[in-house]
């Protein structure tokens, strides 16, 4: 054994050590206004809070410490900022802010240090007998800016983006019909990974449906991905496959791996922490191998699951999302490890499944 | 076209309609009424097995944005409260309906 790879199995054990010592809480929005703090390994849901004016919780942003859950809520209309030791809302910016517009968000992210919200905003225009789609934008939103935020920097971007996600050097990228880098000072917007627009030999446009920030625990987004062996026959299943996008957020390199072909549809995706095996659902579970691309395990899943997420030290795996109980896996074989149902049965439609160690 | 009249008024003002206009795929959610995206009939291979299971499971994570236009009110412009009914699963039979109001 060389002395690299020594080296590297230390670095491993001790960032292991690391998030393994710290307390893991799983952050779910649920309808109609619920936010819940879960301790998780405990599979105790510790603090419920209720999000003021609001309706149909959807994505959530955590600020690197941990302390505050930015939740897009209000049926896509308002960001709400809620401190997580005590409820208290911090924040809040209703994104109706111009008379004659309806602005809904989809993507929303925070930069490295904590200062600043990115939200992808979608502008209609009210006209009393038609609505105009207005040009999508970032707005750039100051974390510390109370009650009634209000963009700091506005820069237009792509349509049918859905994800926004910061890299650790704070650029930001966006995943629509392509992956766009963006910078968040200029709005300047370049195509980071063709999707929409990739030329692959002998395969189709890609689809995708990519909702999910499953990069709490391994600083990795990825995603099931959808496409066609343009140069298979038609009659032939195999033609029909089905990979995993990734984009590592430390090294901002994409990858794309084809490991199976389309016996099922999969919403979500996520990579263990030591980037051997992922982990992908909807109605199935399955495990799948990323040294030698396949499909290692498939189970079937008690009901249909949005999103799929890790513990930090990779033991278990959580399917969430949808109706009001998280299920837990061992990422080992599948077996079921326990569950955690929401107080009320509250469903959780689609929210996200973010997680923190404290 | 060439067969089909117009019955009334709207349907008269399509026919006259500038067809030269930029049409964007579904991207400005103003309304659900603007969503074409049908839902709940079949899945991407023809069958029904990789539809959401049970319906319920899929109902606020597609009513919300607007992917069942026609089958859930607009939560969006006209219905925005509709529904805060929890555990859809066991209580599917107390969803609201809603009727215009003119």
């Amino acid at each position: 054994m060389n002395k690299t790879i020594i080296l590297s199995m230390m670095l491993w054990g001790m960032a292991l050590s690391s998030v393994v010592s710290a307390k893991e809480y799983m952050i779910v929005g649920a309808r109609p206004d619920k936010l819940f703090v879960i301790d998780i390994k405990a599979r105790k849901v510790e603090k419920t809070f209720t999000i003021p004016d609001s309706t149909a919780p959807q994505n959530i942003a955590i600020s690197p410490d941990g302390k505050i859950a930015y939740a897009v809520t209000n049926h896509l209309r308002s960001i709400v900022g809620i401190e997580l030791d005590g409820g208290e809302v911090v924040f809040r910016a209703d994104l109706d802010y111009k008379d004659d517009e309806r602005t809904w968000n989809y993507g929303i992210d925070l930069s490295p240090d904590g200062s600043e919200i990115y939200s992808y905003d979608i502008p209609t225009k009210i006209h009393l007998d038609r609505y105009e789609s207005l040009e999508p934008r970032l707005s750039v939103f100051k974390t510390d800016a109370g009650l009634d935020a209000a963009p700091i920097r506005e820069f237009p971007l792509p349509r049918r983006i859905h994800l926004l996600m910061t890299a650790k050097s704070g650029a930001l990228y966006a995943m629509g019909w392509d992956f766009y880098k963006i910078d968040v000072q200029t709005g300047k917007v370049e195509v980071a990974y063709p999707m929409r627009n990739w030329k692959k030999e002998n395969l189709s446009q890609p689809d995708a449906l990519a909702f999910w920030p499953s990069w709490d625990n391994n600083d990795i987004f990825s995603t099931p991905i959808t496409y066609v062996r343009t140069d298979m026959a038609e009659y032939n299943f195999e033609r029909y496959r089905t990979g995993l996008l990734s984009l590592d957020l430390d090294t901002e390199k994409f990858d794309l791996i084809d490991f199976q072909s389309a016996p099922e549809v999969l919403f979500s995706s996520v990579f263990h922490p030591d980037r051997k095996t992922a982990y992908a659902a909807y109605n199935t579970l399955i495990k799948i191998d990323l040294e030698n691309p396949k499909t290692l395990q498939r189970i079937d899943l008690d009901h249909t699951y949005y999103q799929t997420d890790i513990s930090a030290d990779g033991s278990e795996v959580y399917v969430g999302g949808t109706a009001c109980d998280i299920a837990i896996y061992s990422s080992k074989d599948l077996s079921r490890l326990g569950e955690v149902i929401l107080p009320g049965c509250a469903d959780m439609g689609a929210t996200v499944i973010r997680i923190i160690n404290k | 076209m060439k067969h089909l009249k117009p019955l009334n008024k709207k349907a008269h003002q399509l026919t006259q309609a500038d067809d030269s206009r930029e049409v964007y795929a579904m991207q400005s959610i103003a309304g659900c009424t603007t969503s074409t995206d049908p839902g709940w009939e079949v899945d991407p291979f023809g069958g029904v097995a990789s539809l959401c299971q049970p319906m319920e499971a899929d109902l606020y994570g597609c009513s919300d944005p607007c992917w069942w236009p026609a089958a859930v009110p607009d939560t969006v412009n006209t219905y925005p409260d509709w529904s805060k009914l929890e555990d859809t699963r066991n209580n599917w039979r107390k969803l609201d309906a809603v009727f215009p109001e003119d």
